[in-house]
């Protein structure tokens, strides 16, 4: 896995630069992706430490993403932030998928956004309440 | 029956006649007749041995005497016998003639009639009889009536039943304990696809195609010795649409614990289904298009109060992103209000005589810098004798915004648009029309294009809405003004709106 690399994918711009430069500023290398698929192929190319997906993206939601990167044997170890603006629409199932360790429901914080970022990457036991 | 063979051997009356009085009717003919045969052999008895000693000692002259005395014993005793003959002829001939009467009229001569003394006893006995039989059979016609009435209230009861279940909407299947079809009303007919006429007393997981639901209700059959009642839900796809049913199914049981059959009831849940789908997307749609540019204006604020703005510039970029996020939720804001209250009639609608040609001309104005900035071409043909509408100004114009914004929003840079007033050929509407050349709408997306927060997936790759513009405009034109709105469009081709307003109030 490329060291302290984050993966982070949502078709708002806004929402994709305002974490990008949270990250950056905390001395993480970011990758950005604006729909499922191409968040797909950079996570196959660049295997990111953890990957924040928002849930609702073009072409390929994040919950599909996590699902896709779970059945390669590459990418299935790596974590993700789930994000949501739909939090009450997804199961339970949904939410506890193994390779997604946290669902944040929007609007978030970029502190909080950055915690979960460190912690996860310094393989800390992933909380099991569920924000939002 | 069993009844009447009873009365008949245990009360058969010529028999019991007979036990009280043995010397009565055909009994005493038949003494007669035997008396007489018995003194003929015992004159022959005395003759014959008076002849024998007579014979031996007696002077001729008394076996003379002796021989005609004989002569006249047995003329006697023909002549007894002629006489009982007759008697006897005599009396079958009253009993045929009271039979034939009984044949005739139902009716005897009572006992008192006048009558042979010898034959009242079997009169008597057959008057008795008859008088039996008649109780008898008055007694099971009262009976047959009680069964008529029965059975004519059953048969009502068994018809207003079938009324009843024929006039449920929902499909109601009825079985016997074999798990054979009994009855299925119009609505199970229409469900199943099968004529419950022809497919009557045959096992039912012939006669639905689903073999696990045919198993479901034939196993209800077996469930318990009490009477049962289950819930549960089917769903089936039907001309590539789920419906959902919940289905009732009750156990028949008689008194004795035996399953009698059982009765299934699909009530139809798809629409309710469908509604709660559609509230719990709309929920969902709303906190999404809500919380989206709440997150952004949060996220930058924070990043503002924690320093994470370096510079000045960078600064300045978070305030626009701030600000424009704000008027993305309050653009959102008021679509949902100005929805909303036109659904539930509450919105103010100042409806004045206007020229819908300036208000066209207004919204191009105000949008040309954003056509401009994507290098469209927006062209006006605007019919100067079009009539004055009877419409709310602020309404129309934020209609003709909408669709406009749509045509920039969805056709490519270079791309040509077109806006044009005509008075309808009708004369009682006029037309606004909005063409573009853009990327045009699926055919499968038409048909939802004016729902609330639907975006298509072509359209929500190009561009950013919330799926409520169209909707307004809908709501703008057919709910406020009674007019219609109108879409073609081609993929690749372009895609073309109709606003049609009356041109006074209807």
């Amino acid at each position: 896995m490329s060291a302290r690399t984050i993966l982070i994918a949502d078709d708002e711009t806004h929402i994709l630069n305002v974490l990008t430069i949270k990250l950056q500023n905390a001395g993480y290398r970011v990758i950005t992706a604006q729909d499922g698929e191409e968040a797909h192929r950079l996570a196959c190319e660049h295997l990111p430490e953890l990957i924040i997906t928002d849930y609702q993206m073009p072409l390929l939601s994040g919950l599909e993403l996590c699902s896709r990167l779970r059945s390669s044997p590459a990418t299935k170890d790596i974590p993700a932030i789930l994000l949501t603006a739909r939090g009450f629409s997804m199961s339970q199932h949904e939410k506890t998928q193994d390779n997604i360790r946290e669902v944040v429901t929007k609007p978030f914080s970029p502190r909080e956004i950055l915690a979960l970022a460190d912690r996860l990457i310094a393989q800390e036991p992933a909380a099991t309440t569920i924000p939002g | 029956m069993s009844v009447l063979a009873r009365d008949k051997t245990s009360t058969f009356p010529p028999a019991a006649a007979s036990r009280t009085r043995p010397g009565a009717g055909f009994f005493s003919m038949k003494k007669t007749t035997s008396l007489t045969l018995a003194l003929l052999a015992v004159i022959a008895a005395v003759a014959g041995s008076g002849i024998l000693g007579v014979l031996r000692a007696a002077p001729l002259r008394e076996q003379c005497v002796a021989w005609s005395a004989c002569g006249m014993l047995v003329i006697l005793a023909i002549v007894i016998l002629l006489i009982g003959r007759t008697t006897t002829l005599r009396s079958l001939g009253i009993i045929e003639q009271q039979l034939r009467e009984l044949t005739r009229n139902d009716d005897l001569n009572p006992p008192g009639a006048p009558m042979p003394q010898d034959l009242r006893p079997v009169m008597c006995a057959l008057f008795e009889y008859v008088n039996h039989v008649r109780a008898s059979m008055d007694e099971l016609r009262l009976q047959k009536k009680e069964l008529d009435v029965q059975m004519r209230v059953a048969e009502a009861e068994r018809q207003n039943t079938e009324a009843i279940i024929f006039s449920i909407s929902d499909a109601v299947l009825v079985l016997n304990s074999f798990g054979e079809l009994v009855l299925a009303n119009t609505a199970a007919e229409e469900l199943f696809g099968f004529h419950a006429k022809q497919w009557r007393h045959r096992p039912i997981d012939r006669i639905l195609n689903d073999a696990s639901l045919a198993c479901l209700i034939k196993d209800a059959r077996t469930i318990g010795e009490h009477s049962v009642r289950r819930h549960l839900e089917y769903s089936t796809l039907r001309d590539g649409r789920t419906q959902t049913f919940n289905i009732t199914l009750s156990t028949v049981v008689d008194n004795h614990g035996q399953s009698r059959g059982v009765v299934a009831v699909f009530h139809d849940i798809t629409r309710e289904r469908e509604s709660t789908q559609v509230k719990s997307d709309f929920v969902s749609a709303v906190s999404h298009e809500l919380r989206t540019p709440l997150s952004s204006i949060k996220a930058y604020v924070e990043m503002l109060v924690d320093g994470e703005a370096h510079d000045e510039n960078t600064r300045r970029h978070f305030y626009q992103i701030i600000e424009s996020e704000t008027d993305r939720l309050q653009r959102l804001i008021n679509n949902i209000l100005n929805i909303s209250k036109i659904e539930s009639g509450v919105v103010e609608v100042n409806h004045q005589m206007i020229h819908a040609n300036q208000v066209v001309r207004d919204v191009v104005a105000t949008i040309m810098p954003q056509a401009s900035g994507k290098n469209l071409q927006i062209e006006s043909d605007l019919d100067e004798s079009l009539p004055t509408i009877w419409a709310d100004r602020d309404m129309l114009h934020q209609a003709v915004l909408n669709v406009l914004s749509n045509a920039i929003k969805y056709t490519p840079a270079g791309g040509r648009i077109q806006v044009s007033t005509a008075a309808a050929e009708d004369h009682r509407h006029i037309v606004i029309t909005v063409r573009d050349n853009g990327m045009g709408i699926r055919a499968q997306d038409l048909p939802r294009i004016f729902d609330k927060f639907y975006r298509s997936a072509d359209g929500a790759a190009i561009a950013k809405g919330t799926g409520l513009g169209l909707n307004l405009v809908k709501h703008i034109v057919e709910t406020v003004h009674k007019g219609r709105i109108a879409v073609a469009s081609e993929p690749g081709a372009g895609t073309s709106m109709v606003l049609r307003f009356p041109r006074v109030a209807i």
